[in-house]
């Protein structure tokens, strides 16, 4: 098991996986489809230790190896959050409620609800649409640069995909 | 003798007449000039929203031709090197750069030709003082515009008007993108040995591109119609194809500073969805309307992106 591929996904679980982290984690997933199963307990772990309702909708996994730290916080990227969208519905990450029992002084345990779906979910989905729209995107910014070049006083670079969703309806 | 005093008389009047901006344009085409007929050395960074890269460059004017050598200075270490319109990027071995990215380029170093009437119809030119950057007195000439587009400030070389800075600035005057050059020497001897590629031979990938003579772009037989367009903006290229297996109609338009392009293809995901991402000054808008998917991508604002993609209608869609 990939140490640094288990800190990415313990980043990607306080949603502070950069998109590095997510390369690496998806790489990780390649290599060893068990993470898949090792990942999904660590996100239960996580969230109940967070104080989260669960409902867990996922397949039972084997255990799972605790993360040694999280990385600082970064700007989620575009590209992050969509294949955040993806590995969120395909791994079917636990976590639904996400309210803080710590706030909710009369709620005195944490419901764990088991519930059997199936994995390829509308948000599944959603998010391999996401991730085709992203791709294209890309293709249409590299051509509208080299034009861009051409007619206008625009700089091109070739930056890492970064963006920022800024909105969506 | 009375006729030749009156003559004199009303052109010392138009002359004195002339918009304030005069001067500036006139530093613009000079800009334009220097940027690729100058012989000089430096580094500059380029800002992109929190994104920041560094470059070295090298560039010499010989024979009527610019030679360039462009490399980028964080990460890998990726070459450009350009003869006139030629354009050859090379990748070191075990690059994680992608070959899908555009390949890099200095400001204007493309440009060769700037329609002043144009830009001047949509932005309006001032001096905003004197600053020295990279060593260099600038002249710092603002291009105010109107809502549909970004206003930039560039700094020019006061004798040789090279560019040494320039920013697009958002509508409350934040900087959005900037490209500055820290180190600079002008007029510099370069020598062949500078303009050599390190990683010509050893680099594993390389891609070139050769700008073709393009033809009056036409979107006549296009399925699809803009409907609107900011002012000052005009038809630079059009495209109409399968890509990726998609019928696509793309068309980019420029108003002599900045540019945007609209992309039209038949289904696609997304459905039902609008959304918008930005990286700097770049806005790309991805919206679905009745089954076609519309991209806007280009450096201008969401207000623009968000009208350009509502103003698109499609006609009859043969693939």
């Amino acid at each position: 098991m990939n140490k640094k591929a288990n800190e990415s996904f313990s980043a990607f679980l306080d949603g502070e996986a950069s998109e590095l982290d997510v390369q690496r984690m998806l790489k990780e997933l390649d290599n060893n489809p068990e993470a898949f199963g090792q990942w999904h307990s660590l996100s239960k772990v996580k969230a109940v230790t967070q104080g989260d309702v669960l409902v867990d909708a996922a397949p039972k996994m084997a255990s799972v190896e605790q993360p040694e730290e999280v990385k600082a916080p970064v700007v989620k990227s575009w590209r992050a959050r969509i294949i955040q969208g993806s590995i969120a519905a395909g791994v079917a990450l636990v976590v639904v409620g996400s309210f803080n029992l710590m706030q909710q002084e009369q709620a005195p345990e944490i419901p764990v609800v088991q519930v059997d779906v199936p994995v390829q979910t509308n948000q599944t989905l959603l998010a391999e649409q996401q991730l085709e729209a992203q791709e294209r995107l890309e293709f249409y910014l590299r051509e509208h640069a080299e034009q861009a070049s051409f007619t206008s006083g625009h700089v091109v670079v070739p930056a890492e995909f970064n963006w920022q969703e800024v909105a969506g309806e | 003798m009375m006729l030749l005093r009156l003559v004199l008389v009303v052109i010392a009047v138009t002359g004195a007449s002339l918009p304030a901006s005069a001067m500036e344009w006139h530093w613009l085409e000079q800009m334009r000039v220097a940027v690729q007929q100058t012989d000089y050395r430096g580094e500059f960074v380029h800002r992109r929203g929190d994104t920041i890269s560094a470059y070295s460059i090298v560039h010499r004017y010989d024979q009527g031709k610019s030679l360039e050598l462009l490399q980028q200075l964080d990460g890998d270490m990726i070459e450009v090197f350009r003869e006139g319109e030629e354009l050859v990027c090379f990748y070191p071995e075990g690059s994680s750069s992608s070959m899908n990215h555009p390949i890099p380029a200095a400001p204007f170093s493309q440009v060769y030709e700037l329609d002043l009437d144009r830009i001047s119809d949509s932005y309006m030119a001032t001096t905003v003082g004197e600053e020295r950057v990279a060593g260099y007195i600038a002249r710092v000439v603002l291009l105010s515009a109107d809502q549909w587009r970004y206003s930039q400030k560039l700094w020019l070389e006061k004798d040789t008007g090279l560019l040494l800075q320039s920013e697009m600035l958002d509508t409350d005057g934040k900087v959005l993108e900037q490209f500055r050059f820290t180190r600079l020497e002008i007029n510099a001897e370069i020598a062949e040995s500078e303009l050599q590629p390190k990683l010509e031979g050893s680099a594993q990938r390389q891609q070139s591109t050769f700008r073709m003579k393009m033809n009056q772009p036409d979107d006549e037989s296009f399925n699809s119609q803009l409907t609107w367009l900011p002012e000052g903006f005009q038809l630079t290229h059009a495209f109409a194809g399968m890509q990726a297996d998609k019928w696509t109609e793309r068309r980019s338009y420029s108003d002599g500073l900045t540019s945007f392009t609209v992309f039209v293809e038949k289904g696609m995901a997304m459905k039902n969805k609008t959304s918008l991402a930005k990286m700097g000054a770049t806005n790309a808008l991805m919206a679905e309307q009745s089954g076609y998917a519309i991209t806007v991508v280009g450096e201008i604002p969401t207000v623009t992106a968000k009208k350009l993609a509502t103003q698109i209608e499609v006609t009859a869609w043969a693939m």
